[in-house]
């Protein structure tokens, strides 16, 4: 048998190989096309369900991009001693604003504040009567941006409480701690979610490829009985899954994508109330990219653990 | 070539279907399995094909022991056989040409030789123009035909028939037998099973007698 390749080199091997992917890849495609409406409604089923978490991404990360602008503001107020002249204050806001956790520091004079009381208040009489400046120097100071865990900024309250000049910390942590916690929660739920809902997904394009194989049994036993290979008889089951999961990913998409631009201009128009520029996040193309190729992967995985399952009985 | 030792086949609902079957075939040669139906003519053939595990016992293939190989060497040792069965076993959404190349795309034989091949194959059971037609449009014997050029157009060592010749009629199945009769005349060895002694007494070839699952002479 000279003209058999599987006995020629590994190369030919290779090709034979890709070739038989290659007839797989497109006998999937028609088997897909042959029968359009149960195919468009497994997409659809698997589109709906990949749109869920998909959309809850959209809202968290376009509240995420709310939130932005409150989280680089982070300010803390020192209330120094009433003891610390200008002049010290002066130089232990010199000495934090070197550290490298804080981005500035800056003192403000008490005489300044209490002018600014004065002036902000309406107060100039009750002021006047006071036998002295009752407020003491303050440090306004700007920790780095990047520094937005809740962890290291009571770390840092902590080490400005300890310093010996400073009387009080005023750093409204709770609230921050609030919308951390809020945060954390939505990106819990999204986790939760999209965990199930690709659970969900697999177990669609399982069940569909078990459905499959049952009704291909006959096409199955006389491939095998020819001496085809369990992969061999694999391979069109495997890119069944694959066309299901990339044109699931692809429909998810365009729901996606179609729900957002209804959304939009209602969006707008209620940040624009309020001032704001706010609108919602669009999916980049990157993360498109990744979501057709994560899925077209989970439809390969679903696809291999249902026929390999279902092949185990046929020798 | 093929070695069975003391094969025993026992199924949990019909009790022993061979008992203890001693058989050599050598390479080249053509033999017929016969016996009345239920004798266990087909069980053979199955555990032969390693399409049964025997109960007992060990088959032995070019003095190597086959017994208990795994799947992926199961589907190696098959591609070295044809198989023919009574029902023909076709791909009926595929045409002939399909499904006659089916064990060369099977076995990797190089694409540009598919051709030739299987026309060559069809020319034998002279179905040549017939390649293009679905099975469920032929006729018993031309499917029968058909099974045949697939079980021989990869030019296997070893032709498993089960009753190729069952729903047929005498003439028809005569030139069927011829058939199996021109391969082995190129080396091929042939094991087939049929009830119609009448017909395979004219081949002048061993016939094995299947008897309630043992052999008889």
């Amino acid at each position: 048998m000279k003209n058999k390749i599987t006995q020629g080199s590994l190369n030919a091997r290779a090709i034979l190989w890709f070739e038989h992917h290659i007839a797989s890849f497109k006998l999937s495609f028609n088997r897909a096309i042959s029968s359009p409406v149960s195919f468009l409604f497994t997409v659809l089923m698997i589109a709906i369900a990949l749109s869920i978490p998909m959309s809850l991404y959209v809202v968290f990360s376009s509240v995420q991009q709310l939130t932005h602008p409150w989280d680089s503001d982070k300010q803390i107020t020192l209330f120094l001693a009433d003891n610390v002249s200008y002049a010290q204050a002066q130089q232990l806001a010199t000495t934090i604003a070197n550290k490298s956790e804080f981005v500035n520091a800056s003192v403000i004079n008490k005489q300044v504040a209490l002018d600014e009381f004065k002036q902000q208040m309406g107060l100039d009489s009750i002021a006047e009567n006071l036998p002295q400046n009752p407020l003491p120097h303050l440090i306004i100071v700007n920790p780095k941006a990047t520094l937005s865990d809740l962890e290291s900024l009571q770390r840092l309250e902590n080490e400005l409480i300890n310093l010996q000049q400073v009387q009080q910390v005023q750093f409204d942590l709770l609230w921050f701690q609030r919308l951390q916690a809020i945060l954390a929660m939505i990106n819990r739920i999204q986790w939760i979610v999209s965990i199930v809902l690709l659970l969900a997904i697999g177990l669609i394009i399982a069940n569909v490829i078990r459905w499959e194989v049952t009704s291909r049994h006959a096409e199955i036993e006389i491939i095998k009985l020819v001496g085809a290979s369990d992969a061999y008889v694999r391979r069109p089951f495997l890119y069944s899954g694959f066309w299901l999961g990339i044109a699931g990913a692809i429909a998810a998409l365009i729901i996606v994508s179609l729900c957002r631009w209804l959304i939009q201009h209602s969006t707008t128009t209620l940040s624009s109330l309020f001032g704001s520029d706010f609108q919602l996040t669009s999916l980049s193309i990157d993360l498109a990219g990744l979501i057709i190729i994560c899925a077209s992967l989970l439809g390969v995985g679903a696809a291999w653990v249902a026929v390999t399952h279902k092949l185990r009985p046929y020798c | 070539m093929i070695r069975l030792q003391n094969i025993c086949k026992r199924y949990p609902e019909s009790g022993e279907v061979l008992a203890q079957i001693d058989l050599q075939l050598e390479d080249g040669e053509m033999c017929f399995l016969t016996g009345p139906s239920g004798s266990g003519k087909s069980t053979l053939l199955k555990v032969i094909a390693l399409i049964e595990a025997p109960t007992r016992g060990k088959l032995y293939f070019d003095e190597r022991n086959v017994t208990g190989l795994n799947k992926s060497a199961i589907s190696s040792f098959r591609k070295k056989m044809g198989l023919v069965f009574q029902d023909h076993r076709l791909l009926n959404d595929r045409n002939v040409f399909e499904n006659v190349a089916l064990p060369l795309r099977i076995n990797g034989f190089n694409p540009k030789d598919i051709p030739r091949r299987v026309r060559a194959a069809l020319d034998k059971v002279n179905l040549l123009n017939k390649e293009k037609a679905r099975p469920i449009s032929l006729s018993g014997g031309e499917q029968q035909r058909v099974g045949i050029a697939r079980a021989i157009v990869h030019r296997p060592r070893l032709l498993l028939a089960d009753e190729p010749t069952g729903n047929l009629d005498p003439e028809l199945s005569a030139d069927i037998m011829k058939l199996f009769s021109d391969f082995n005349q190129v080396g091929v060895t042939a094991l087939i099973a049929s009830h119609d002694v009448s017909l395979i007494k004219v081949f002048n070839k061993k016939i094995l007698n299947l008897d309630s699952g043992y052999l008889v002479n």
